[in-house]
């Protein structure tokens, strides 16, 4: 199963289309909307060029949890790679943990390098234990989309999986905030927005950045998600699978 | 490579209809350790029906299945089974040694790498892409897949479709040399050829069922039917269907094709009683008539029993 996982995550770097939308996307905007946009720090203090820079981390961590977990699936469930497999002692379970981890293993890469243009771009300064938390935050903040992108990938096939996961994610987040903060949403926008769960993930990181502890009353709101996400893809699964 | 003792298949009444169509009708096969055997059977006659449900890619609407005296998912899971598929891509974006060596790994006995890649002939293609072959060379792959494992039984869906001459020898040769150190081999074919050169029994599929089951010998002299066509003047169906070796006969006007399983015995009395035959012509059946033949014979004896 080692193998299968460093295999899946081998044949993710190779392919163009991880490296464009999971990693130069996000890292991209990021410095756009930085270098361009000189806004002031937030409300609750924090620097705008490390809210930002959380969630241009957070919307790739998505990605990489949406593409290669969801559209892969289909792919290899349209194309007949998951009957070869069927064939194999990899059990279906064990085939969607496989994807899951890697869609986790590829978004560090993609958080590494937007901290590595916060911290020597834009100079975002925290402390250590906060640059340090805010991986494994982040990376937990992707997991329900995880789950989204199985229950995608056993639903549709190919290309419509490819444009229903592209969809979702472009929604949930400009909706969640991960754009441009919700703080500046007009108010109806605004208590959508904290209903998502891209705003929840984000969340997480974002209160890092404040110094809070990254649980709040919110995250049950993300817990409901992630919840409702498992669900979901269980339910697909066992139809297809 | 250990081998168990029980019957390397047994199905029982298996059954599958999608919609209104009865693919698999009803079919009980036995396969015993050790043995070589073809599906044959011509398009639609319920040959990878039979083997996705075989191999578990398909559930039965009805019917029992046993590999290696268990179920085939345990037989999957021990590496006792291997399996080539007709369709499917492989994994994109990977070599073909990386894609062998990581299916290798997840087997619990896995075949040496070096014996695999000789069996499938892959020295020249395992730095290659998978995404980069030719059909006959992922059919190749493929092979080399059902093999990983080290299996004891090794099931083919016309594995030889995607091939051409030479490879086709090739890949009967590497067959031979499996089936010798006493590998259970069951394959799907349309050629009636190939069933006859590598099988030590052929079962014969029609419209979802068993239309016959034996040692090739046997079945190659049923399903090896010819047409012999010849024209003559003020034929008559009943009287040509005297004819010794006549196993149906069609007239049109004085054009005549009669459907034989021993065409020698019948050009020889035809030839005798019928002077003004004229522009005779034989040629070897397509496999779908001589099944054809076979079931309407089987259905004449069952009336005149």
């Amino acid at each position: 199963m080692i193998a299968y996982l460093r295999l899946e995550v081998l044949r993710s770097l190779r392919s163009g289309g991880y490296l464009a939308y999971t990693i130069a996307f996000p890292a991209t905007f990021y410095l756009l909307f930085t270098l361009i946009m000189q806004a002031g720090p937030m409300a609750n203090g924090t620097q705008y060029e490390a809210y930002f820079m959380v969630s241009m981390a957070l919307y790739g961590t998505i990605g990489a949890g949406l593409t290669s977990v969801g559209s892969r699936i289909a792919l290899e469930r349209t194309k007949g790679w998951t009957r070869q497999l069927a064939l194999s002692p990899l059990r279906p379970r064990a085939y969607v943990g496989v994807k899951v981890a890697t869609g986790a293993m590829l978004s560090v890469p993609v958080i590494g390098l937007i901290m590595l243009a916060g911290w020597l771009v834009n100079d975002v300064s925290l402390p250590w234990y906060t640059w340090l938390a805010l991986v494994p935050a982040l990376v937990v903040g992707g997991l329900p989309f995880a789950a989204l992108g199985i229950a995608i990938g056993y639903t549709f096939r190919d290309e419509v999986a490819q444009m229903v996961s592209l969809a979702v994610y472009f929604v949930f987040s400009m909706a969640g905030g991960l754009w441009m903060p919700a703080m500046v949403f007009p108010d109806w926008l605004e208590s959508i927005s904290h209903v998502l769960p891209t705003y929840q993930a984000g969340e997480l990181s974002w209160r890092l950045l404040a110094g809070d502890q990254p649980v709040s009353a919110g995250t049950a709101i993300l817990a409901a998600w992630t919840a409702a996400f498992v669900a979901l893809a269980v339910w697909r699964y066992r139809r297809t699978a | 490579m250990t081998l168990t003792t029980a019957p390397a298949i047994e199905l029982r009444g298996l059954r599958k209809s999608f919609g209104q169509v009865r693919a698999v009708d009803g079919i009980d096969l036995t396969v015993g350790g050790g043995e070589v055997v073809a599906l044959l059977g011509p398009n639609g006659a319920g040959k990878t029906t039979t083997l996705d449900m075989l191999l578990g890619l398909q559930p039965p609407d009805s019917g029992e299945i046993k590999v290696l005296g268990g179920s085939v998912q345990d037989a999957i899971r021990r590496g006792k089974i291997g399996a080539v598929l007709q369709e499917g891509e492989l994994l994109p974006g990977t070599t073909v040694r990386e894609l062998i060596a990581t299916m290798s790994a997840l087997q619990p006995d896995p075949m040496p790498l070096d014996e695999v890649i000789e069996h499938a002939e892959l020295g020249g293609l395992l730095q290659r892409k998978t995404d980069k072959l030719s059909g006959g060379e992922t059919q190749r792959v493929r092979f080399a897949l059902a093999l990983v494992g080290d299996p004891e039984l090794l099931v083919m869906d016309e594995p030889t479709a995607a091939m051409d001459v030479t490879a086709r020898r090739s890949f009967w040769a590497a067959i031979r040399n499996l089936a010798a150190a006493g590998r259970t081999i069951l394959f799907s074919t349309h050629y009636l050829e190939e069933a006859d050169t590598i099988a030590d029994r052929i079962v014969l599929l029609a419209a979802g069922r068993v239309a016959a089951d034996g040692p090739t010998t046997e079945i190659r002299a049923v399903a090896a039917a010819r047409v012999v066509r010849f024209t003559l003047p003020g034929a008559d169906r009943d009287e040509l269907m005297l004819l010794p070796g006549a196993d149906g006969v069609e007239v049109h006007g004085a054009a005549v094709t009669i459907r034989s399983a021993d065409s020698d015995t019948l050009l020889r009395a035809m030839l005798e009683r019928y002077r003004d035959a004229r522009d005779v012509e034989v040629a070897t059946a397509p496999l779908a008539d001589a099944v054809f033949a076979l079931t309407e014979r089987r259905e004449r004896d069952e009336v005149a029993a």
